[in-house]
């Protein structure tokens, strides 16, 4: 069979060498088996429906992949972070296209469901993206990165690009919106 | 300090427990992983390249050629290396070739894991999917006893390949855009590549690839003779992302004698 191409080009500009990964970049192997939970965790939390998130999590590790040379060894977790940021951010637009009756009834077909276990392991996780949902994107990441994972908020500042002082501002504002969806919550359900 | 009330801290702390993945996610997610970074590396060390979203797009097997159009002042020949981004631009025929580029089967796909997990920490060289998803179709393949790369001589419209399940489809929709616009650089239509890019901008406001739709920015505006532009947009881009793989194109653009090689680098926001 002959090779039929159109004249096109893989991206031709990419001519010069990818930087050289510092001593601190850690092995990709390692990086997923260390952190596999973590960008799992923040993926959901950050809104990605459960049907997506295999998707979401290989789409992470794709870019992790690609670009882990690039890491500056600081905070890997927070660089992971910001790659899931911008994973989640896709896969939601993409659930909305979609729309929610699909994703529900995804999860609802699912066969390796148990639904009593679902039942029980989610009912706090569901309650939980609820509330987050109530919150910004700026706010809803600083918050699960200290209020959940247990990041400092350097850490987090370093993260998101953002100095400190804007991490805590947004984290206080992050946890009046949440108490105040808790609130809101516990009032309808008496 | 939580600041947060005992109601909220315990939600959290009973969230936290019960949001654990198990050893069957990992597994899961760990083969899919294995087969899209396999067929990756596949596509890498073949003679001509094709993206990991290029091949899980139109179909593991398939084979594919890519010829491009580079100029050979931007983009010098250099032998072919393995998984290595700048191959996948140097391995194609500058104008005019000494010999034009041969079609070879694309390897079969290497085993998975040592292909993805037995990678070398460093210097770590990703294959990185830059080839357009809509290149590969069922055409576009090559067999063992394939003849020479024929290049079309004219691009068709701009379409884009369905997503096969479990692609990530915006990445491959941003793939495919950005190779249309390099299609227009290539022909030296910088108009239209401009046009195309800002599509893409404002259709992926927050893409993953903005890092190379920066530097088709700045390519098609050296193309089009703004050179001012470009250097604006080369600032921007070596600011944001100072060590990304394409920066050291942009600096050999025209805005290159013109931005620092260093340049003060903030915290890695990918």
């Amino acid at each position: 069979m002959t090779v039929v191409t159109r004249r096109g080009a893989p991206f031709s500009f990419l001519a010069e060498e990818p930087a050289a990964a510092s001593a601190t970049v850690p092995p990709f192997d390692a990086v997923y088996e260390d952190h596999f939970d973590f960008v799992w965790r923040c993926l959901r939390r950050m809104g990605v429906p459960e049907p997506g998130v295999d998707d979401a999590v290989q789409d992470v590790f794709v870019v992790v992949h690609r670009r882990l040379a690039a890491f500056d060894g600081v905070s890997l977790r927070g660089w992971l972070f910001g790659v899931a940021l911008n994973v989640a951010r896709e896969h939601r637009r993409r659930a909305q296209r979609r729309g929610h009756h699909e994703e529900l009834r995804e999860a609802l077909e699912d066969p390796s469901a148990d639904p009593h276990e679902a039942l029980a392991r989610s009912e706090a996780l569901r309650l939980l993206d609820r509330l987050l949902d109530a919150l910004t994107e700026d706010r809803r990441a600083v918050f699960i990165l200290i209020e959940y994972e247990g990041m400092s908020a350097p850490e987090v500042a370093a993260a998101l690009g953002v100095n400190v002082n804007t991490v805590s501002s947004r984290l206080r504002a992050a946890r009046r919106d949440f108490e105040g969806a808790l609130s809101r919550h516990r009032s309808r359900s008496r | 300090m939580s600041g947060l009330s005992p109601d909220a801290r315990r939600l959290l702390d009973a969230a936290r427990v019960a949001d654990r993945t198990t050893r069957a996610d990992r597994t899961r997610v760990r083969a899919a992983l294995q087969t899209r970074l396999a067929l990756s590396a596949a596509a890498a060390a073949a003679p001509a390249s094709a993206s990991l979203l290029v091949k899980a797009v139109a179909g593991a097997a398939l084979l594919v050629a890519v010829t491009v159009a580079v100029p050979a002042a931007r983009t010098p020949p250099d032998p072919p290396r393995r998984a290595q981004p700048a191959a996948l631009a140097r391995r194609v025929s500058p104008s005019p070739a000494p010999t034009a580029p041969s079609i070879a089967p694309v390897a079969p796909a290497p085993s998975i894991a040592p292909v993805v997990f037995a990678s070398t920490p460093a210097p770590y060289r990703p294959a990185p999917p830059r080839v357009v998803a809509r290149f590969l179709r069922p055409s576009a393949i090559a067999s063992p006893t394939a003849a020479p790369m024929i290049t079309a001589p004219a691009p068709a419209p701009v379409e884009s390949t369905p997503s096969a399940p479990g692609e990530p489809d915006g990445l491959a929709a941003e793939l495919s855009q950005l190779g249309d616009a390099q299609i227009a650089l290539d022909q030296r239509r910088g108009d239209r590549a401009l046009r195309l890019l800002d599509a893409y901008t404002a259709g992926h406001p927050q893409g993953a690839l903005w890092e190379e739709s920066a530097a088709l920015r700045v390519l098609a505006l050296c193309a089009l003779g703004r050179p001012s532009e470009a250097r604006e947009a080369a600032a921007t881009l070596l600011r944001e992302a100072p060590r990304s793989p394409v920066a050291a194109r942009v600096r050999t653009s025209c805005v290159g004698a013109t931005i620092p090689t260093r340049i003060v680098e903030p915290p890695v926001i990918p």
